[in-house]
């Protein structure tokens, strides 16, 4: 199963998808110019692992995914919730997917938008603090 | 977008009075954005902002530089008014920002009926009316999600202000201004 890797820059997150090395991680800021073409490639991965993932002999070890923003756009937010539609049907098809959705302590909306995609995709999150900079 | 103002010089004003965080009237490109943010995020009065009210603000100034961004329209006349416009102030503990870009008049209705649905609305309403548009599938040809002013209401937990005055025939500049 390949890897995606994109690069943070000053509008867009950092994206580790990573099998091999087992990390899941999108995080920074999310308000690329593209927000539909930035999103497409990272949903065009889930297609594929899904499908590897459940081929996979292991449905029970566990995939963490960690969503470590510090703002993104009313645009992004849209795709971030199609992205956790897809981990929450990966859920329902036995799948051990864990969401971990970072805020920083003082950033109280960060945590209720996670509160209520979680709410929508009907998937409990973890919620991480940590302490602002 | 339908097409960008061209070979105008990029200024920057960052006043040097007290409570002036922004004060730009140009041309937006990504670049300019980029820049407007950067200046954002350093001006003392935003450095000394909560983290919520800090972000609150920098989302809300990113929405208004897409929306105008997305949005603009070449206007070759020249005139006090004919160029995109964003500004962020303070004033007695209170945050204002205005945005304005001139527009085709063809669309003055349509953009009064959605502010004036999102303007009525309760928190509760808007909140629902947030869920259903994130939660729909894109239609054809959408170059946005739809959210903007509802989030816009939803951060600064304020109605937004807006005007239309006339610029040429068959264009009028539409100005936003969100309080919080």
């Amino acid at each position: 199963m390949r890897k995606l890797i994109i690069d943070k820059t000053s509008s867009s997150p950092k994206v580790i998808l990573d099998p091999e090395k087992k990390v899941y991680l999108i995080s920074g800021e999310s308000r690329p110019p593209d927000v539909r073409e930035f999103y497409d490639q990272i949903l065009s991965w889930l297609q594929e692992f899904s499908l590897y993932l459940i081929k996979s002999d292991d449905k029970k070890e566990p995939v963490e995914f960690n969503f470590d923003f510090e703002y993104f756009n009313s645009s992004s937010g849209k795709l971030i919730l199609d992205i956790c539609k897809v981990l929450a049907s990966l859920r329902l098809k036995g799948i051990n997917i864990i969401v971990k959705w970072h805020f920083e302590k003082e950033d109280g909306d960060m945590l209720e938008v996670g509160k209520e995609m979680s709410r929508i995709v009907k998937f409990p999150f973890e919620y991480i603090e940590s302490e602002s900079d | 977008m339908k097409c960008l103002f061209s070979r105008q010089t990029i200024k920057i004003y960052h006043m040097p009075e007290s409570g002036i965080l922004l004060d730009y009237h140009g041309p937006v490109n990504l670049k300019v954005i980029e820049l407007l943010l950067k200046k954002l995020k350093s001006a003392k009065e935003f450095k000394v902002m909560s983290i919520i009210t800090g972000k609150r603000v920098y989302g809300l100034v990113v929405e208004c530089l897409e929306n105008i961004y997305k949005n603009q329209i070449i206007l070759t006349s020249t005139g006090p008014k004919m160029n995109p416009r964003i500004s962020v102030k303070t004033e007695n503990d209170k945050i204002y920002i205005v945005a304005g870009n001139p527009v085709s008049e063809s669309v003055k209705e349509s953009l009064i009926r959605r502010l004036e649905q999102i303007n009525n609305l309760d928190e509760a309403a808007l909140k629902t009316l947030y869920e259903h548009k994130i939660n729909r599938d894109s239609l054809p040809g959408e170059n946005g999600a739809g959210l903007g002013f509802i989030y816009m209401v939803l951060k600064s937990e304020n109605k937004i202000g807006y005007t239309f005055e006339p610029l040429i025939k068959g264009y009028l500049y539409f100005e936003i201004k969100i309080s919080l």
